[in-house]
């Protein structure tokens, strides 16, 4: 599983923007991965410019 | 059940909301969707200006501070402006040893302002709540904090989901920028040539920095190209680290810049960082024919990265007026929109959309050392004229050195060898690009 760390997430979007999925979505403006589609292939961990998501185990 | 309108736009950035707007003032119904519940509020970086007075793609920008509006007479609308600004004169590049090339006459700027400005930076949430003031008087519909997740076309229009909500089109506007979430599921993308992720990490700095006021700075280093650039706001800088290899460490390269680079830490001693903004754009190639399924792509969407406030505006003005004029004729197809496409050919894809984008393409510094920029950069003692536009930059930069190159090859034999190694490498470079980012296919 995915997670954001939304002390460091500046909301710039790059993650939302190139998830191959469209796992993750701004909800009242906080990042938010979405479990059950997220396929764990970890680009949103590679392209955030604040190294925000992260993985945890479930 | 979802409500009809004539026109459903996604994405309220500049292009957007100015093709909400025209397309209201023309008697349209018209919903406008974005993600972010407070549509203007900026979380992800801008260039943050707009050039002024000179042409780009055949356009231009001036700007009324009396009005407080900034017009596009070559195009005949305006959009308003109440906000703060501070002038812009031209680049300067610099070499990793203090060099400089300069772009515009700094000792005029320093005496003429305005008469000689390039540009303004200026305040986007400002622009865009003007904006978006003016489409509440016409009557556009906006929703905030929707998220498009699907686009499909159902009978004779387009049916735009998001959130739980529908929202149905006889058109619609893609205005969601270069990552584009449209053109990607409108399978645009798959015929694009992909050129890179590039990634744009900003921290934005307090206090006084030793540039020359209104000044676009770049700054070549053994280690990384940055940016500094001034913020609307006195004392406020905008200082960026940029590459398209997603595994460089930005923020270490920024502290090695602000702390440890030789020639460039002195800067710093006086400000200190107080924020940071960043972005990630994936750059594909333009789009020549941007209109599948009865959904038009407008701005960055059908573009390969920021397209500049102003191509912005421009994109979704002509949108607007030819969604109008294809409703107004009841003619809700691809025939309907001829003026868009006409004007998409003429003035943007005709005369840049093949351009040969080189993005990425290797680090001048795996090729030169810094003593061979400075080399470089100090052989060019009268400055470019002052532009905005990077068209006419990289043109200028471009030709310069081509000229310079017998010159280069007799004194320094050994750096005309490296830069014909790099331009020998280039299309390898570019394709290492590409297979560092994520294309979004």
């Amino acid at each position: 599983m995915v997670r954001i760390d939304s002390e460091k997430c500046t909301r710039c979007g790059g993650c939302i923007d190139l998830c191959p999925v469209i796992a993750i979505s701004m909800i009242n403006d906080v990042v938010t991965v979405d479990d059950e589609r997220c396929t764990g292939c970890g680009i949103c961990v590679k392209v955030c410019p604040m190294r925000a998501p992260h993985e945890v185990q479930p | 059940m979802a409500k009809q309108y004539d026109v459903v736009i996604v994405g309220a950035g500049p292009a957007g909301v100015m093709a909400a707007r025209t397309a209201a003032e023309n008697g349209l119904s018209v919903a406008l969707l974005e993600r972010k519940t407070d549509i203007p509020k900026m979380y992800r970086l801008d260039g943050g200006a707009i050039g002024l007075n000179e042409y780009l793609f055949d356009q231009m920008v001036t700007f009324n501070p009396k009005a407080q509006r900034l017009c596009l007479p070559s195009s005949g609308f305006s959009v308003p402006y109440a906000g703060p600004y501070a002038n812009i004169y031209g680049f300067q590049l610099h070499s990793p040893g203090g060099k400089r090339l300069l772009f515009g006459d700094w000792e005029a700027a320093g005496k003429r302002g305005d008469e000689v400005r390039v540009g303004i930076t200026l305040d986007k949430e400002i622009l865009l709540r003007g904006m978006l003031e003016e489409c509440g008087k016409v009557g556009v519909e906006v929703f905030p904090g929707i998220n498009v997740t699907g686009i499909e076309k159902t009978g004779g229009s387009v049916r735009v989901s998001g959130n739980g909500s529908f929202f149905e089109g006889s058109f619609a506007i893609a205005a969601d920028g270069v990552n584009s979430r449209i053109a990607r599921l409108l399978r645009f993308n798959r015929e694009r040539k992909f050129k890179g992720t590039q990634i744009y990490v900003t921290w934005i700095m307090a206090g006084e920095l030793p540039v020359d006021p209104g000044s676009f700075n770049f700054i070549l280093t053994e280690k990384g190209i940055f940016s500094i650039y001034p913020d609307y706001k006195k004392g406020i800088y905008h200082l960026a680290a940029f590459n398209t290899d997603t595994q460089v460490d930005f923020h270490a390269r920024l502290q090695y810049f602000t702390t440890q680079d030789k020639t460039y830490s002195p800067w710093f001693t006086n400000a200190k960082k107080v924020g940071m903004i960043n972005c990630v754009a994936n750059l594909l190639t333009p789009i020549k024919d941007p209109f599948r399924d009865n959904v038009l792509l407008i701005g960055d969407a059908a573009w390969i990265m920021e397209f500049s406030n102003m191509a912005a505006l421009c994109t979704g003005w002509k949108a607007g007026n030819a969604v109008a004029l294809a409703v107004t004729e009841n003619n809700l197809t691809r025939e309907g929109l001829a003026s868009y496409f006409e004007y998409w050919e003429k003035y943007f894809y005709g005369p840049h959309g093949e351009t040969d984008f080189g993005i990425g393409g290797g680090e001048l510094y795996d090729y030169l050392s810094g003593e061979d920029m400075d080399y470089l950069v100090g052989l060019v003692k009268e400055p470019f004229p002052a532009s905005m536009n990077f068209f006419t930059f990289f043109d200028a930069i471009g030709n310069t050195y081509a000229e310079l190159f017998p010159r280069i090859e007799q004194e320094r034999p050994e750096i005309m060898e490296k830069l014909l190694r790099m331009r020998e490498n280039m299309e390898e470079e570019f394709k290492k690009t590409a297979c560092l980012g994520f294309p979004n296919r």
